[in-house]
């Protein structure tokens, strides 16, 4: 009784072995020690093969974070920017509030910067981005943009007049132009850290460029209302987030 | 008898590379020589790592050959991506990413190809682990690894990683992607579980 109520203790099991036609012997093995038993194994020398790769290999730089995220949104903007420009800017510029237009301005660029630091930066003394905030960035910044888009940017907007479903999917393919750049360096940047959460990542950095794409629609596009924002805007970086969720987790498997 | 099959698991004693050196040695040193070019830096970097490695990707694939052949392969991918190495961090959780990356695209690539996963005998398997006056007997250990094939696949990979490999909740959750609560949730529920297995299996009642 008392070796059974042992046996039941937290972290063993019993065994129980007839050892000879009288009676039994209860053994008590304790589980965490045996999988602690199964931490190590001898390994075979590296292959040939690997002998091969390794021999004579050329020095490489490792990745700075920083350094990669500041080169890619000093790339990005300007080409957002520029893209706008190209597009002709919103005719009532000069007429709609400063205070308005840098405040939206600034949260599209907020919703560009941060999730691709979540993916491009790796938690504290590690070469894995944190998943739990590459999930959430992933998963926020498409939000976020969409309530940008049908609040702030859209029913407050000094310009409060839709352009149809033609002038919806026009912004669309606007903002998923200015959103392929960053896409781009981003997977160039990341190539070979693409084995680790692949299809979060794609998420997160597809939903950045979109939100990239709202920015640049936000200095070029004066059609206004919940519905145009929202869906014209906003919709790049939800577009944004699923083809780079695709697009990643295809990457991964062809890898 | 379980004295000879731990002999022959171990296909040639001569050809294993030499047990791990003591971590007076911090990988994520070793891995900044590595990147600057050092061939001797990479050898010492594998024979730190690479024995956990191992018992790892034998845990997940209960076969010797097969993770010894993913073992190999995640060091081609570390050698491939070494620039994606970060100055200063410490790369073992990132080469047991590489590691279970490399084992499931290797399960999806012999499913697609109809080529049955190798299951060594358990006995085998089990002998694979060094034990350094372990109190436990290869019987047990098959009789756990036995056990575990019965856990969902999530729960198994957290436990292995928490439980034999000791990481902690958040860099095992790093290691598979998803967050620490699914991690403390998944290896609870697989530990308990694997308890209640090994309670009520067949060995029990002998």
């Amino acid at each position: 009784m008392g070796a059974e109520a042992h046996g039941r203790a937290e972290g063993t099991y019993r065994r129980k072995r007839v050892t000879d036609p009288s009676g039994g012997v209860v053994e008590e093995v304790n589980l965490d020690a045996v999988l602690r038993t199964m931490a190590t194994a001898s390994p075979p020398p590296p292959s040939a093969a690997l002998e091969v790769a390794v021999r004579g290999a050329a020095p490489v730089r490792p990745r700075a974070p920083l350094r990669e995220i500041a080169v890619l949104v000093a790339m990005s903007i300007p080409l957002a920017l520029l893209h706008a420009y190209a597009n002709g800017l919103r005719a009532d510029l000069t007429r709609v509030p400063i205070a308005w237009l840098v405040a939206v301005g600034l949260a599209w660029l907020l919703a560009f910067v941060a999730p691709i630091a979540a993916v491009m930066v790796p938690a504290r003394a590690s070469v894995i981005a944190d998943p739990s905030r590459v999930i959430g960035a992933a998963a926020l910044a498409p939000a976020f943009v969409v309530v940008l888009g049908t609040t702030l940017a859209g029913s407050v907007s000094p310009a409060p007049t839709g352009s149809g479903v033609g002038g919806i999917v026009a912004c669309l393919i606007s903002g998923l132009e200015v959103a392929a750049m960053p896409f781009a360096a981003a997977v160039l940047a990341l190539r070979h850290a693409l084995p680790v959460d692949a299809r979060a990542m794609g998420a997160a950095v597809g939903g950045a460029g979109g939100a990239l794409g709202g920015f640049a629609l936000h200095l070029q596009c004066e059609a206004g209302g919940a519905t145009h924002t929202g869906f014209g805007h906003a919709g790049a970086a939800v577009v944004g987030a699923i083809g780079g969720f695709a697009i990643f987790g295809a990457l991964r498997r062809g890898r | 008898m379980l004295g000879a099959l731990v002999q022959s698991a171990f296909t040639n004693e001569a050809m294993r590379v030499s047990a791990p050196p003591e971590e007076r040695v911090r990988p994520a040193d070793l891995m900044e020589k590595y990147c600057g070019g050092s061939d001797a830096a990479f050898r010492e970097l594998y024979a730190l790592t690479a024995p956990r490695l191992l018992a790892y990707l034998v845990c997940l694939a209960r076969d010797r050959t097969t993770a010894e052949e993913v073992l190999q392969l995640t060091f081609i991918k570390l050698h491939q991506s070494r620039a994606s190495y970060v100055r200063g961090a410490d790369p073992m959780p990132w080469l047991f990413t590489i590691a279970h990356r490399t084992f499931l695209d290797e399960a999806r690539r012999r499913r697609r190809s109809r080529v049955e996963p190798a299951r060594g005998e358990l006995p085998d398997v089990a002998a694979t682990f060094e034990e350094d006056d372990a109190p436990y007997s290869e019987e047990q250990i098959a009789e756990v690894l036995a056990a575990m094939q019965h856990l969902p696949e999530n729960q198994r990979d957290a436990l292995v990683l928490t439980k034999i490999q000791g990481k902690s909740v958040a860099e095992a959750a790093a290691i598979l992607g998803t967050t620490p609560g699914a991690i403390k949730l998944r290896a609870h529920r697989g530990y308990v579980t694997l308890r209640e297995l090994l309670r009520s299996s067949p060995e029990g009642e002998r």
